[in-house]
Order: structure tokens, then sequence, then C-alpha cells
């Protein structure tokens, strides 16, 4: 299967900016650089248990209030969820155990706008005083809300200056911003990322070449961006068609891994040469060569166990994209191969080939040493009814759903915490 | 013969009984067996993985399954007590097999779990053998190299044994209950593209494997359709299959065909030719190749020559199809497709009809009518058609055309009698007239069309998605006519008459039409809230030219020579020029929830003003006419879809429409012809155009379920014509009629119909259930003798057909029918009703894999006010056997109509008339047939 055109992104239109080559670039340090030599076919399945030592389903609350389509974005803020669904163009509060708090639908941002027909496209995290608040662009305003929905604050935004606050991801001690943009008076430079330390710019990384945007080149950019993954001051950042994990710091950015693949899944070196892929050549040049590896998305790094995707245009049943490997003994997982046991309550931990949303989205967030996904009831109803009639003991959240819900219900939250080693 | 009819009854009821004996015989299979895949070596455990189980006895496959998401498998519907053999395979590992036999009071076999091994190296030389079925993505593959069937099965029966594919009774392909809209050969139609032609002839052996897909909807990328390409092996992309037959039979009753098709990667050739006089009748090649597909080893109910046609038909035909596809493997962006296909037939045709009518003409007056005529009929007619087809990812373009020559000489007798109240004869008609006509018609027409996403730059935004059409349409025409009327009355003796008239009368019409579409209006406006409305603008504009001519000269009975008619004697020329300019307001709304549900709302409205301008020129006075009809026809639409996953999908939608119809110069002043003696034909200056004003709604539900698939739709019209333009007849005592045409406002019209279909699947058996129910309803006005009349009639149709097959021994098809009719005229108090039921049962048993007994009655009444019941019931059987080791022989022997009582009943009502009666139809006949189905597949070299 060809992976749909959703993912493609247009990294162009930015007509407006003029790109100078003179504006300074910082150089990601590559020092301490580990090479990982992998090839995802031979990567190994195992139990639940083998690489997990926690799994817990967590059905989110269905009430008419409540009612969602899927998880785009989940964020934890307080120990709450906080997620996004586009089916509805609303943010959505339950607590730890699923139970609807709150959310902030187009009522409560008129309301917080003012009369204005308010509803967005998603929302950020943001730090105020040391505290995350759940931030949303409207038309006009910036709005930041507590995770009771309660409007924190509420900014002007100004016609003429792009907000950077949804490109930020905060450390404890300063952020890094994606699409970096230095204005200049006679040029402006765009740069893929800017590492912050406080409030105080220490590098600019990757600008863009002077013809990237101007050519209507196409990237495939799905699992790229930054990724958290509960360490202080460090996050992973992913590049689109780009073999190596980067690392940022408040002061710097490294590159952390540098994975080889074998030859014939490896993209062609001119790949990213300007001019050479124009239009869609590229994403037509991997709908015909499904078993290259196009590049790296959704890294987390818990432990030893270092999570990735090896993305590939062939999605078929033997296609190993979701992967862990353990940086200790070496060993390469398939986590779609995992293999339901008594911890997962003979359930499947992602929907992986029965569903869409862990290929079109992975893990969702990683908290406090926990992975997070989810999948919708429809999925889950199929697979119990797959059981055969075998009797297994629920948890109790999970025997009320399966006794009281159906396949309309929420999806699901599935807490995964990995084992040590 | 009536030995022959007596053997076929015997022997059907013989294996009737035979098969519901054997039936009973065959143990029940209610044995199963279970297990689980695991690879120990990579530690996954196998998903859609196939499980086949096969009868170690003769290597047939009994069931199959993909594993679960545990990697588990349960197969049910298994014998027990005899020896069985699993085979699991999966991508990338070694096929699995082991011998086993179900145990017959456990009824369940249980492997535990299966350690599969890794495929470490992939040689050449490694035997591959496929499942039966794997999923491939989001796309189902079926292998027929899996089927194990008889060597003669063709695609048709792999796709029987095919679990969530049902092909049903009329045609109709659907998978898990969504029906498969198209059907390709290598991403190609093959054929002409009716799927009947690549599922009944291309062999098993030919197919790499048949692949069930969606295509996403250009227009809505939300919603899909589903398609099936049959995937030749790389070298047997070329063939050749056709067939050569003849039969002869009692009273010289004939028929026979041959066709011979060749095709290759690119190209397909099909030539063939047919002649009959069994009523057997094509419209064009491709009619003809679909009657003689070859058809593979199931038993199919296939239907004989039509004994319900009017008349003997005696057709002899020929043609030839030719496409090129210039890519190989071409996709819907990417086609460039050249086809061509000329038809040549010459058809003899007699008929001979008897007909009564009763016609009210006051409160209590009614004329009875008598009339037996006699048709003969010769035509010759040559049509020649070529397409070119260029889709690109952000265009399609076609242009196609059409010649179409021909000509036809018919003679007509007929004698007519009419009777009043008091069943006196008042009247009599007695008119030949032989006719000859020849013919040309050119149709040319061009289309290009830009796709709805292109969002090319390039592309100033008001043409976006645009679309163009041209057709132009010519026709030449020449009828000649030599018409004699002997008309006596018995009332009035002084107008009697005796005409002898002969017509020549050629026409010429040439249309152009050209339509503009640009749908992205909306991209030009700047104004918020307007840019979510889908605004177009269409225009149509239509420039015709109609030149009648009319010769007629009369026989002077003193000089005994033909001398011209001036009166009917014309030149008439029609110019017409319609213009109806359209802007059309779409709005979309949709609602999601993901894994629940897609919701899709439609509203559409168009502002349409009709402009036309009729001018006729001619050289009587009187038919100088020009007129300018301008009308503002309002249209609205509102259409819904709800997916609910997992469960259904439904489709409604409404919509409101008004069109005009104008006035012809034939009903606004024409020539009145005095040997028409019962349709005098007069003028009406003062007709205005007819508007109609309609209202359509339509409803469907399909189950989106992977077992015994239902699925319904149901529909009707509702439509109110203000000054329709109706007959004003004046019926004299001696029933002569003038009629006129008249406006009257109130006519109304109502159609409904539902169409419920269910499948069910019980181990090797299929149950499909159709039924099929309509109600017509009109209220329509019409003038008799000064006095308005309306008249309601009614009718209904219901049909009910259960078909039954059992593997692929026996097909069994009933099908029960009733229509009634009734229509009731008000001003008079008169009421015609007339019931026609039909019951039919046919059978297609297959006695061995060579022999094959066919039969269907069908049994027949026709009840009517006025008349005495018809009863009578057709019965014809067949008996088929097929020699050689590929079939390719067929001897067939068939009786038809054993009972000899084929009628063909004339039976309708008018406005104020009842009409019944009787015609020539195809009798009983007996015929011996043999045909020879030359087959070639993968050519030498190729």
């Amino acid at each position: 299967m060809i992976k749909p055109f959703y993912y493609l992104i247009l990294f162009g239109l930015l007509s407006s900016f003029l790109f100078g080559a003179s504006a300074q670039q910082s150089y990601p340090d590559s020092s301490r650089t580990v090479v990982l030599r992998i090839d995802p076919a031979s990567a190994k399945g195992g139990a639940v248990s083998d690489v997990f030592s926690e799994v817990e389903f967590i059905p989110l609350e269905t009430t008419k209030e409540s009612l969602f389509g899927y998880i785009l974005h989940l964020e934890i803020i307080d120990d709450c969820f906080v997620l996004y669904d586009a089916d509805t163009k609303a943010v959505y509060i339950f607590e730890q155990n699923g139970k609807f708090k709150t959310k902030i639908d187009s009522k409560v941002l008129k309301a917080a706008n003012g009369k204005k027909y308010e509803y967005t496209q998603g929302f950020a995290v943001s730090r105020l005083d040391g505290k995350n608040l759940i931030t949303i662009e409207t038309d006009k305003n910036m709005l930041y809300f507590d995770t009771n929905a309660k409007l924190i604050k509420k900014t002007a935004l100004k016609s003429n200056k792009i907000n950077g606050e949804y490109l930020k991801t905060y450390f404890n001690s300063g952020y890094v911003q994606t699409n970096y943009i230095q204005i200049n008076k006679k040029d402006s430079t765009i740069f893929d990322l800017a590492t912050f330390n406080q409030n105080k710019i220490t590098g600019k990384y990757f600008p863009a070449a002077k013809d990237k945007y101007l050519n209507g080149d196409s990237y495939i950019a799905d699992g790229c961006g930054i990724f958290d993954f509960d360490a202080v001051d460090k996050l992973f950042f992913l590049r689109p068609h780009d073999y190596h994990i980067y690392l940022a710091t408040p002061d710097k950015l490294l590159v952390a891994y540098k994975f080889i693949f074998p030859l014939n899944k490896m993209l062609p070196a001119d790949f990213l040469t300007p001019g050479k892929y124009k239009g869609f050549a590229r994403m037509e040049y991997l709908a015909h060569n499904g078993e290259i590896i196009y590049g790296l998305g959704n890294s987390f790094l818990a432990g030893n166990k270092l999570f990735f995707t090896a993305k590939q245009m062939n999605t078929g049943t033997d296609a190993k994209s979701a992967l862990m490997y353990n940086l200790k003994n070496g060993d390469l997982t398939s986590i779609a191969d995992l293999q339901p046991d008594a911890l997962s309550q003979f359930l499947p931990i992602t929907d992986d080939k029965l569903g869409n949303d862990f290929e079109q989205r992975n893990f969702l967030v990683f908290y406090k040493g926990n992975m997070y996904t989810s999948y919708s009831s429809l999925t889950l109803f199929n697979v119990k009814e797959q059981r055969n009639g075998k009797k297994t003991k629920y948890n109790a959240a999970l025997t009320k759903l399966f006794k009281e819900g159906s396949i309309n219900d929420n999806p699901i939250i599935i807490r995964l915490k990995p084992t040590k080693n | 013969m009536r030995t022959l009819t007596l053997f076929f009854s015997i022997s059907f009821l013989f294996l009737v009984n035979i098969h519901f004996a054997e039936a009973q015989k065959k143990p029940t299979q209610p044995g199963s067996v279970k297990g689980a895949l695991k690879d120990t070596v990579q530690k996954y455990i196998l998903r859609t993985a196939t499980i086949s189980v096969y009868n170690v006895k003769d290597s047939s496959l009994i069931n199959y399954q993909l594993s679960n998401a545990y990697a588990e498998f349960n197969v049910p519907n298994l014998p027990v007590g005899i020896p069985l053999k699993l085979e699991v395979s999966h991508t990338g590992y070694t096929i699995f097999e082991k011998k086993f036999t179900i145990p017959a009071d456990a009824k369940t076999y249980d492997f535990k779990t299966i350690y599969m091994k890794p495929q470490n190296i992939t040689l050449k030389d490694v035997e591959i053998r496929v499942p039966p079925i794997t999923m491939n993505g989001d796309t189902l593959e079926i292998n027929p190299a899996a089927f194990k069937l008889d060597s003669n099965a063709v695609i048709e029966d792999v796709l029987r044994r095919t679990p969530g594919l049902e092909l049903w009774g009329d045609g109709v392909i659907t998978f898990n209950g969504r029906a498969i809209k198209n059907v390709y050969v290598d991403g190609k139609q093959f054929f002409g593209g009716d799927p009947k032609v690549a599922l009944q002839n291309l062999p098993n052996q030919v197919i790499q494997k048949v692949q069930v897909y969606r295509e996403p909807n250009e227009k809505n990328l939300r919603d899909s359709t589903l398609t099936m390409n049959i995937k030749l092996k790389k070298n047997k992309k070329s063939g050749m299959f056709g067939k050569t037959g003849g039969g002869y039979g009692t009273d010289d009753r004939y028929e026979t065909d041959a066709s011979i098709n060749i095709y290759n990667a690119k190209m397909q050739i099909g030539i063939v030719a047919a002649s009959n006089n069994v009523n057997k009748t094509a419209e064009n090649a491709n009619d003809l190749l679909e009657s003689s597909t070859y058809k593979g080893v199931g038993a199919n109910i296939d239907y004989q020559s039509d004994f319900r046609a009017n008349g003997i038909n005696q057709p002899t035909a020929a043609g030839v199809n030719f496409k090129y596809d210039f890519f190989e493997d071409p996709k819907w962006d990417k086609t460039n497709t050249l086809t061509a296909d000329y038809f040549v037939q010459r058809q003899l045709y007699k008929n001979n009809t008897d007909n009564q009518t009763i016609t009210t003409i006051g409160d209590a007056d009614k004329i009875y009518n008598t009339s037996q005529n006699k048709n003969e009929q010769t035509s010759n007619d040559q049509k020649f058609n070529a397409r070119y087809l260029l889709n690109t990812d952000h265009s399609s373009f076609n242009i196609s055309s059409s010649y179409n020559p021909g000509n036809r000489v018919s003679s007509n007798r007929s004698l007519s009698n009419s009777f009043n109240n008091e069943n006196s004869l008042v009247s009599a008609n007695g008119s030949t007239s032989n006719e000859r006509s020849t013919y040309k018609y050119l149709n040319f027409s061009m289309n290009y069309n830009q796709r709805n996403y292109n969002y090319n730059s390039k592309i100033f935004p008001l043409f976006r998605g645009m679309s163009v059409q041209y057709d132009f349409n010519l026709s030449d025409r020449l009828d000649e006519n030599n018409n004699i009327s002997d008309f006596k009355s018995f009332v009035n003796p002084s107008t009697n008459r005796l005409i002898d008239r002969r017509y020549q009368n050629p026409v010429n019409d040439m249309t152009h039409k050209i339509r503009i579409e640009l749908p992205s209006i909306s991209n030009l406006i700047r104004k918020n809230g307007l840019q979510n409305l889908n605004i177009a603008l269409i225009n149509n504009l239509k420039l015709n030219t109609n030149k009648n001519q009319n010769n007629v000269s009369d026989l002077d009975s003193l000089t005994g020579a033909f001398r011209g008619n001036s009166y009917l004697s014309n030149n008439l020329k029609t110019d017409l020029i319609e213009e109806l300019p359209e802007l059309r307001i779409q709005k979309s709304f949709y609602k999601q929830l993901s894994n629940r549900f897609y919701q899709n709302l439609s509203i559409s409205a168009s502002a349409i003003q009709n402009v036309t301008n009729q001018n006729t020129t001619s050289i009587k006075d009187f038919q100088n006419i020009n007129k300018t009809y301008s009308r503002f026809l309002p249209s609205a639409s509102i259409s819904a879809q709800d997916n609910q996953y997992g469960a259904y999908y439904r489709s409604a939608s409404i919509s409101y429409s008004t069109s005009m119809q104008i006035p012809e110069i034939w009903q606004l002043a024409p020539l009145t012809d005095s040997t028409q003696v019962y349709n005098l034909r007069r003028g009406n200056l003062n007709l205005k155009e007819a508007t109609t004003q309609s209202i359509s709604f339509n409803f469907n539900h399909n189950d989106n379920k992977t077992k015994n698939a239902f699925n319904m739709g149901l529909g009707g019209n509702f439509a109110f014509i203000k000054n329709a333009i109706v007959d004003s007849i004046i019926i004299d005592a001696q029933n002569r009629r003038e009629v006129y045409n008249v406006n009257i406002s109130g006519q109304k019209s109502l159609n409904v119909y539902a169409n419920i279909n269910k499948a069910i699947t019980i181990s090797g058996a299929q149950l499909q259930f159709r039924l099929n129910t309509g109600l017509n309803s009109l209220k329509s006005p019409s003038v008799t003798n000064g006095a308005i009349n309306f008249s309601r009639s009614i009718s209904n149709y219901n049909n009910l057909t259960i078909y039954y097959s059992f593997k692929d021994k026996l097909a069994l098809e009933a099908k029960t029918s009733m229509s009634f009719s009734k229509s009731k005229q008000l001003l008079f108090n008169t009421q015609y009703t007339s019931q026609t039921y039909s019951n039919m049962l046919s059978t297609s048993y297959n006695v061995t894999k060579k022999l094959n007994f066919s039969s269907n009655i069908t049994l027949n009444k026709n009840t009517s006010s006025n008349n005495e019941d018809i009863n009578f019931a057709i019965w014809n059987a067949s008996a088929i056997y097929r020699l050689l080791k590929g079939n390719n022989v067929e001897i067939k022997i068939s009786a038809l109509d054993l009972l000899h009582q084929n009628t063909q009943i004339i039976n309708y009502t008018n406005s104020n008339s009842l009409t019944t009666g009787t015609q020539t139809v195809l009798q009983q006949y007996f015929m011996a047939t043999l045909s020879y189905y030359p087959r070639l597949f993968g050519l030498a070299g190729k």
C-alpha cells in the first residue's frame, strides 16, 4: 500500500521572503555521533512484556459533550490528557483515568475572543511562569488556557509579525524553535532550527537553500520535527529525508545518531540536490520504489531503548517500519510484531495493520517514562471478537467498556512503560 | 414430435430428482481446524497468512481463511473422517503443509502452534505456490492457480468460490455488499467492457491474479468506487478465442454464428458474424460477441431465443471490433486509446397482428374497432464508430464519431372495421402501403475536461476545471411511400373514397451543440463567505436546421397517371436556436467522526433561462411562422450520504427541475392528408409551450458486511405539466377521426419503484432473492368531441426472483411476475383493466462435467375487462454435451415451446380506449446445434 498524499508537506509558497546567503549559520556537533548499521528486515518480534513492563488501556469517557473523532495531537499537562481532534476542531481534556474534564471548542474560543466565530486547527504548549499552558492561535489573539479551559492570558497578534509560539518547544532552561526566520533589512533567511538558552539565541541551523522554496520542490515530512523524551534540556530533532537523529540542547545541536541502511534501501545520493526532483518528482520516485527508507521519524529514547520509524512507502503486511533499537545489546525489535500477552490483556498494544492511528501518528507523546498511543473503539471491539471466545480477564475499565460501550465510543489511550534494560 | 416432448419432460423431472436425492445423501460438513502461527527465529506472529484446506483424494480446495490479528485461525465447514491437507502460506516463509483427519466425534482438529520457517534465499527454481486469497495492503488478491478447478474453468468459476464476492443474476458483481463498478483486464476494458466477455471466456490458467480495490472518486476524494482488475500472466498477455457453430431444426429454423477474437498487451481485434431466424437479434458487434461466450464449468441459467419478441426476425449480421491502447498498463490519469468498430446487418421481419379496440366517445357511446395488419420488412444497416481518448493527470480529452447508412423496404396491409353500440358495421377501411427509406446519419463529438484539482498556476483562475463539449449531428433521409386507402362508410356513402397516393419525402437535419462549463467562478470572488460556495457558469447553445421536402402525387382514376398534389407537396425549412445560460450555486457540508461515520450533504440550485427561436419557412404561407419562446427554468437538488463504518452505507437525494416543450410545426400548422381517415391532422396556431415541473427522489442502502449482502434502492418521480400539448379528437359515427392539439393544464404523473436484494451463502450453496416493484400513475387530459376528459390510469409491476446455485452442479431460478393496469375515464365514467401474471422456473443441471441439461417453463395468464382470460405456457428444454479435452466442441439439442402454446398478447389502455389482440410470434421448434470453440492463450513466441 502506498501512503496517502496528505503526508506530503509542501515547503513552498513563502515567496514573500528573499533568501540571502549572507546569514550566519551554525553547524551541528558531530564529534560524539553514534553510527548505527541497521536492516529493518532483520528486526525481531517477541512478547509485549519483553519490551514493556506496564501496559494500561485507558478508555476515554464517551458522553455527548466528550465525543470526538481521533487523536491528532496529544500532550500531558498537569497529569491530564490534552488532545486535539481535527474532526470536531476542538481540544479535549481528560483526566488520567480517562474521565472527561472539559473541552475548548468554538464556544469557549468565541467567549474568549469576543463576538467572532472561532475554531482551532490545533494547539501548542507554552510555558508561563514555569507553568505549562494550552496555547491556541486565533484570528486576532493568542489565547492561553489551563487544563480547566480557563483563559489565563490573551495577547493580541500583530498583523505583519509572525508569532513563533506554535514553533517553540521548551527546555527547562530555554527552548528551540523550528522554521526560525531571521529578518534583515535587505533580505531574510529561514533556518530549520534555532536553539535558545533562556531567551538568548545560541545557534541557527540548516538555512534554507536560496532556491529551496522557490523551485516548488516537495518533501515528505511525516514524523519529522521535535520529539520530547522527557530528559532534562534534551530534545530530538528529525528532518525530512535525513538519516540522522539530532539532539538539541539549550546551547547547541548535536548529531546523536547516524543510521546506515542496506545500500538498496538508501535514498539516491542526489535525492536532495536542488532542482533535481521538481514538483512531485520525489513523491513519484518513492511511489515506484516502495522499499526505499525515505527518512527517520518519531524518535524517543527510554533508557537504552531508542524508538524510531524507518519510513517506507510500502506499508504492506511484511513492512517493518516502527522499530526499537537496544543501544546496549544491539537488538532490533519490530513494534508491530510484538505478540499480545497477559501484560496487555491479550490485546494488541498498537493498531498497526489493524487501523491507521499508529501507522500515521506512531507514539503520540513520551511523559514521565511512559509512551502513549491510541486506537479506535472499532478496532478494539474487532480484535476482541477475534479472540474466538477465549476467556480473558480484563481490568475494570475494559470490562466496563466491553459491557456498556460500542464501536462508536471514543478512542482508547494506551500507556506503555518500557522495561529498564 | 410428441415423443420428443415426452422425452424432455421425463428427463427433466428425473434430473431434478437426482440432484435432490444426491443433496440429501451428501454428508454435512461439521468439522473445523484451528491453530496459531509463529516464527520462532524472528519471534513474529504471522497475521494475514493464508490457511487452505484441501481434500487429499482429489486435491480440491475445500475452504480457506486468513489468520487474524492474533495469528490464529479456525476454518469451519470441513468434512470429518476423511484425509485432508492443511497448507499455510505467508510471504517470506516456506509453505507449511500437513495431512490430517478430523475425528468424527470431536469434530475439530487443533494444530496448536505451527512454527513457520523463514525463506532465507529466494531462488528462481524454488517452487512458488500461491494461496487462494491474500491481502496486499488494501487490495484483495484472488489467486486462481490455488483453486485447483477443472482444466476448462473460466475466471467466473473462480469468483463464484470467493467469499465476500457475489455474482448476481442481473450481471452485477458485489464485494462485501458494494457493487463493483468496473471490471478491467490488465487495467483495460476487455472487448467492449461487458464483464461477461472476460469472465466467461478467459480461462483460469491464464490469470495471474484478480485484484479488487477502491479507486478514489475524482469529484469527491472521500468517495470511492470498487474496481476489479484481472491481471494476466506475463507470458499469457496474448490470446485468441472464438466460436463457430450452426444449428438446424424443424420448420426450417436455423441459426449459425462465427467469431474470432485476438488480443495482445496493446491491441484487441474481434470479428463476428451471425445469421438466424429464431429472433436472436443484436444491435452491434458487441451484442453478438456477448451471446457467443464460452462459459466455464459451472451451471448457468442461459436464455434461449426471445420468445417474447414481436413477429419473426431473420437477421444476418457481421462486425469487427478494434481497440488499441498506446499504454500497455493504462491508469485513470494515463490513458491513450483508440477504438473503432463496424457492424453490418440485414434483417427480414414479418409480423401479423389482430387487434380489437374499444373507444369511448360519449357517456354511453362506444366505437368497436377490429383490425388486421400484415407487415413485412427488409432492412440493411451499417454502423461505423470510432473514438479516441486521452487522459492525463490534468485533463481528459476525447473525440468520437459515428456514421450510420442504411435502407429499409416495408410493406403493410391493413383492414379495419368499425362497429357501433348495436354491433352494426359503420365503416371499413382497407389500406396498403409500400415504403422505402434510405438514410445516412453522421455524428461527431468532442469533449475537453480539465481535472478539478488541477491548480496549475499557469491557468487563469476562471478557467480551472472547465469543460467544453461540442456535438454535431447530420441526418439525411429519403422516405418514399405508396399508400392506397379505400374507405367505405355504411352510414354516409357520400364520404366513401379511394385514394392511391405517392409520397417522396427528403429530410435533411443538421444540429450543432456547444456546452461550456466554468465551475470555478468562486475563485474570482474575493468577498468573504462566498469563496466557500461552488459557483459555476454553464452555457448550452443548440443550432438546428431541418429541411423537409414533400412531393406528393395522386392517381388520376380517369387517366391512370399520377398527378402532383399541390396541397400536400411542400418545401419546409425550420431553423431552431436554443440558448440556455445557467448559473449554478452549490454548497457542500460534511461531518465526520473518524472510525465512526462520514456524512455529506450537498445543496445545489440553478437558474436557467431558456430562450428558443423557431423560424419556419415554407411555400405554404400559413406555415411561415417565426416564434420566440422564453422561460425561466429553475432547478434545485439536495443529496446526502451516510457511511457508518462497519454497519452500512446510505445515500438519498431529492431534486426539482423544470423544462419546456415547444410545439412543433406539424402540431401548429400541418398539411392534412386525406388518406389518413382515422387520423386526419389539423393544426392549431394558438398552441403555447408546455412547462413540466418534476420532483425526483431516491434512496439506497448497502450493508457494509462481508457475508450475506443486503442492498435496496427506492425512488420516484412526480411531474406536473402546465399547458400540456394534448390531442383533441373529433370522432364521427363512422369512426373517422380528426385530430388537433390543444393546451390543457393539469397533467400529472407519479412513478415509484423499489428494488430489494439479499444473498445468503450456506456451505457451498448460494441463495439470492431479488424483488422489483413499481407503480406508475398518470392523470392525463384529452378532448373527445369537444368535451374535456381526464383519464386516470394506474399500472403496477412486481417481480420476485429466487436464484439458487449449488457448487458447479445446479443452478435454479424461480421468478414470479404480476403486472396490473387500470384506466378510468372520469367524464364517461368508464373503466378498463388488464392483468398479466407470469411464473417461471429455470434450471440447469450438470449431470457430469461434460453433460448438461437445462429447462425452463413459464406459465402466463392474461386477464382484461371485456375479454376472456388468455392462459398459455412456454416450456423449453435443452441438453448439451461437450467433447474434447478442452470442451471445445459442444453438441446441443433443444426443444423450444414444447407445449406449442406461445402467444404474443397485445394489451394496452389509452386515455379513452382499450386495445387487445394477438400477433405473430415464434412457436414450437426443435433444433440440433454443433459448435466449436477455438481457444488459444499465450501465443507462441509471446
